[in-house]
């Protein structure tokens, strides 16, 4: 096995051996992205891996097609200011003013619900995979959750700051970051005042945003705290409160002076564990659940040379022959929502704007802009459990089609928390567009298509005789008439394979 | 040893379930191995006659549990400066003379008036955390110096399991869709479900021909049946790791929903998630599953602003809950080997905020209730007096570590310093 780290970042081309195939390609496609359709792998394996590469990263070269959210609905365009709104509520009875805010609140959780399948829908629908890829990076890194900021819209300009920054500077990401009206309430720096600190924000950007724990005193965090003090937000926007300012002189980290957020940002830059802290993030959420120290390392070199920017990270990362070897591939457990817009892009179905969608993401664990706290979503083997696993073989199917888990006309199921609902699926579709007509090579289509590798002999057979009309693993011609109800059926189970968990 | 190693094992003894490795609870394995194989019958006989057997119900209140709104303060006028709108004086359940129950609470009350209730007060720990990450991670592993990543209980299941005697206590049973951490071993896992019709693979779950088809290919695909577990995994440690929570999922979800048919509950719970919860773990006890320790979450005790009505119905859920839950055991005579704990992790500000709610806090009060312990007050209210308040915070009288320490070696009987990591002065509740 390789261990140095030059040799572990070198680029996979220059390895004569190495083999471009579906498997990488696809390898690359679920890393940088949320998978893909059998046509967007075909054409990832002609171009090779380094056109592949660049084609991801260079992602702003192709137009963003997909719409923005409107958020008109809950905008009160009778208002000229805040002040004005706010003078209104004031002039509200207090029924009145009762009934306004279930009125608003219901909107707004509304907007909410329909926010994360709007997201969902980007990851599935976007050409640009790696910019959603990413935002689901710093979603996860800058934790805030709509329970606390309470509001749509603030979460909505928190995910499209993400968006912008997607591959850019991870420093200017956190000086904006820090300007966030959602984090600004998510961690309550809003009441953050000279005299009164507040050190939730001052202490989270240490330990989990930038540095990691251990690399700080309690000192610090005080300190930091009061350079904090007085950056809150009105309305929509970012305000620095003067009055609210500590302008004394604190010592952080070793440094003196009068120093306000944006000083706090630039020495928490200035020191390695931060850089190191970043890369071991990304090659963690990209590569492995334990990349090997010296690699890390390597990586961190890079991002400080880049001047913070990403894109150098990834590319490099996207490049290595660590990232095609076996301590990579087929070694990560996928995130409940990459185990479904995987499903849905793989699959080539538009996600349903439905509630059953957010209940069956929440029964695998996760649920966007709700991370269960500000240290982030699980990751690996932490996303299973017996009660998750169920959920994972039975939920994204669900998704897909739209049809209660085991359903079929002519079985009686007994009524489950699962409503179906329309998505347009039609597996028969998919076959139809790569002229397939017998089981063998159905079942071999949608194994390479969602596990993307061997599988055992006996588990190939019991799918074989699951879509077989005489209960055999024999390769027979498809019978149109019931294929559409024995495809779900290959499906449920193929999704139902703990490989179907790895990507 | 290897899963693959154990596999071999299990097929050359001519199993035909297959047990994977120390994961999987012991339970399980003794179910799997008397199904499948007779000459493991001893290690099944072995486990039965455990109907004396000791269980633990821990629920978790999370978000930060009001304590002063929980065990009142009595004609305490320290209490009512720092509470101007939210002190409760009215209609009180009184403890003592100088400390009540909330007056939602009539069920635990009855209970603590027949001795079968502990109070222990003033729980916390030192340099206290008000981060609900951080505070309810040092109450579930037990360890408020280290980031530790197992559990108080889950290293009490790790201390169980090592060593020559294979029949040793069973994992914890979570109801919920997560994984406690209190729960998680270095080598156990716990089980969690939902509901018991939510814990089985639901594509396969009807009972015609159709569906049991479908179920025979599901088990084969997981590597559960005979016929395909041949153990290759190409070395891949995470498959190998899917595959054996895919094969405790189908085996303790047969016993869950077996075992939850076949009991009753004699008692009639709220319909709330505490209600369903802990009817299920009625059930589940009185049915005779080893398993020893029960886990229920609960949330929404997070009540920043407008508390009163929030907290009013959170307190008369609990105790409608409990009560029940305590009722239906003494009607089946299971009172007597059930330890219920209730912890939240921290309690809230002495003083109210500006939008009638409280802030995070410090400590609170913990119940204990069963039929086999002492009940009353235990350990001493701390004082509300302003002088003696660390940054407007109860300081705490009881390390919650010396009421883990009386659970572990009083009622489960484990060495509770290899446990806590060193010896606390157990409180002792439990009626020798």
């Amino acid at each position: 096995m390789i261990q140095n780290a030059a040799e572990l970042l070198e680029p996979i081309w220059s390895d004569p051996t190495f083999q471009w195939n579906w498997r990488m390609a696809s390898h690359l496609m679920n890393r940088a992205g949320f998978g893909g359709s059998a046509a967007e792998i075909d054409r990832l394996v002609q171009m090779g891996p380094q056109a592949s590469v660049n084609h991801l990263i260079n992602y702003r070269a192709m137009p963003d097609t997909l719409p923005a959210l409107e958020f008109s609905s809950l905008s009160h365009p009778q208002f000229q200011s805040l002040r004005e709104h706010r003078r209104f509520i004031q002039s509200l009875s207090r029924p009145e003013k009762r009934e306004y805010f279930q009125l608003y609140n219901a909107a707004n959780f509304a907007k909410m619900q329909e926010m994360r399948c709007w997201w969902i829908n980007r990851m599935v629908q976007t050409p640009r995979p790696l910019e959603e890829k990413m935002t689901l990076f710093w979603h996860g890194l800058f934790v805030s959750a709509f329970s606390m900021v309470n509001s749509s819209y603030h979460m909505y300009l928190q995910n499209q700051l993400f968006r912008q920054f997607a591959t850019g500077s991870a420093k200017e990401l956190t000086v904006a970051v820090s300007r966030d009206p959602a984090m600004l309430r998510y961690l309550n720096n809003n009441q953050n005042r000279k005299g009164h600190p507040n050190e939730n924000y001052a202490r989270e950007l240490m330990e989990l945003f930038t540095m990691g724990i251990g690399n700080y005193t309690e000192e610090d965090v005080r300190e930091s705290a009061r350079a904090w003090t007085g950056w809150t937000f009105l309305g929509d926007t970012f305000v620095f409160r003067a009055k609210q300012h500590d302008f004394g002189r604190k010592t952080f980290l070793g440094e003196t002076g009068d120093f306000d957020g944006r000083d706090i940002v630039n020495i928490i830059f200035s020191k390695p564990a931060t850089a190191t802290h970043f890369a071991t993030k990304l090659a963690t959420f990209f590569g492995s659940d334990n990349p090997p120290p010296q690699l890390v390392q390597a990586l961190a070199q890079t991002l400080r040379q880049a001047n913070w920017h990403v894109d150098a990270v990834l590319k490099t990362l996207f490049s290595s022959r660590w990232f095609y070897s076996d301590q990579v591939v087929r070694r990560k457990i996928k995130s409940p929502i990459e185990l479904v817009t995987g499903a849905l892009r793989a699959l080539q179905t538009p996600v349903a704007n439905s509630p059953s969608v957010l209940a069956g993401m929440t029964s695998m664990g996760q649920q966007l802009f709700e991370a269960p706290n500000v240290g982030g979503w699980p990751h690996g083997r932490g996303w299973i459990n017996t009660s998750t696993l169920y959920a994972r073989y039975a939920v994204p199917l669900y998704i897909v089609a739209g049809r209660p888990p085991g359903n079929h006309p002519s079985a009686m199921m007994a009524r489950t928390q699962f409503s179906p609902f329309e998505t347009g699926f039609s597996p028969e579709r998919l076959l139809a567009e790569r002229n397939i007509s017998t089981t063998a090579a159905a079942v071999d289509f949608f194994v390479d298509l969602l596990i993307q590798d061997q599988i055992e002999p006996k588990k190939r057979e019991a799918l074989l005789r699951c879509i077989s009309n005489s209960n055999t693993a024999h390769d027979e011609a498809l019978n149109m008439g019931t294929a559409h109800w024995k495809l779900l059926n290959l499906l449920e189970l193929v999704m139902a394979m703990p490989e179907y968990q790895l990507c | 040893m290897d899963s693959l190693h154990t596999r071999r094992i299990f097929l050359s003894r001519g199993l035909t379930v297959l047990s994977a490795a120390a994961t999987l609870p012991l339970f399980v394995q003794r179910t799997a191995f008397a199904m499948n194989n007779p000459h493991d019958l001893p290690l099944t006989q072995a486990a039965a006659g455990r109907g004396d057997s000791r269980v633990l119900v821990v629920i978790q209140m999370g978000g930060g549990n009001d304590g002063l709104s929980t065990v009142i303060p009595v004609d305490n006028d320290d209490y009512r400066r720092a509470r101007p709108r939210l002190a409760i004086t009215q209609n009180l359940l009184p403890l003592d003379k100088t400390l009540a129950l909330h007056p939602a609470m009539k069920g635990l009350k009855s209970l603590y008036d027949d001795g079968r209730m502990g109070v222990v007060l003033g729980v916390g720990y030192p340099n206290p955390n008000r981060s609900h990450f951080r505070s309810m991670a040092i109450w579930q592993t037990g360890q408020p110096a280290i980031n530790g990543n197992s559990g108080w209980l889950g290293r009490y299941f790790d201390a169980q399991c090592c060593g020559a005697d294979p029949v040793k206590p069973d994992a914890g049973i979570s109801i919920g869709p997560l994984s406690p951490l209190t729960l998680k071993g270095d080598k156990f896992q716990p089980i969690s479900f939902q509901t018991p019709e939510l814990f089985q693979w639901l594509p396969g779950r009807g009972k015609d021909a159709y569906h049991r088809h479908l179920h025979a290919a599901y088990e084969t695909v997981n590597g559960i049946n005979h016929a395909a577990a041949t153990g290759i995994s190409g070395g891949n440690p995470e498959l190998d790791f899917l595959e054996r929570t895919a094969l405790d999922a189908e085996v303790s979800g047969v016993e869950v929903r077996n075992a939850v048919g076949r009991a009753q509950n004699h008692a009639s719970y709220p319909p709330s998630e505490l209600g369903k919860s802990l009817s299920l773990v009625a059930k589940m006890i009185a049915a005779e599953l080893p398993t020893r320790v029960y886990y229920v979450s609960i949330g929404g005790f997070d009540t920043h602003a407008q508390q009163q009505k929030r907290h009013d119905n959170l307190m008369a859920d609990l105790s409608a809950g409990l009560a029940a839950f305590m009722a239906d055991l003494k009607a089946q005579n299971l009172e007597d080997r059930t330890l219920v704990m209730t912890f939240s992790e921290f309690g809230r500000r002495v003083a109210e905020n500006a939008s009638q709610g409280t802030d995070h806090g410090t400590a609170a009060p913990m119940f204990l209730l069963g039929g086999g312990i002492h009940g009353g007050l235990i350990g001493r209210q701390p004082s509300l007096a302003p002088a003696d308040l660390q940054m407007g915070d109860l300081k705490f009288s009881t390390d919650f570590r010396t009421v883990y320490a009386g659970i572990l070696s009083e009622w489960l009987k484990a060495d509770s310093a290899s446990v806590l990591g060193k010896k606390f002065n157990a409180i002792d509740f439990v009626k020798s």
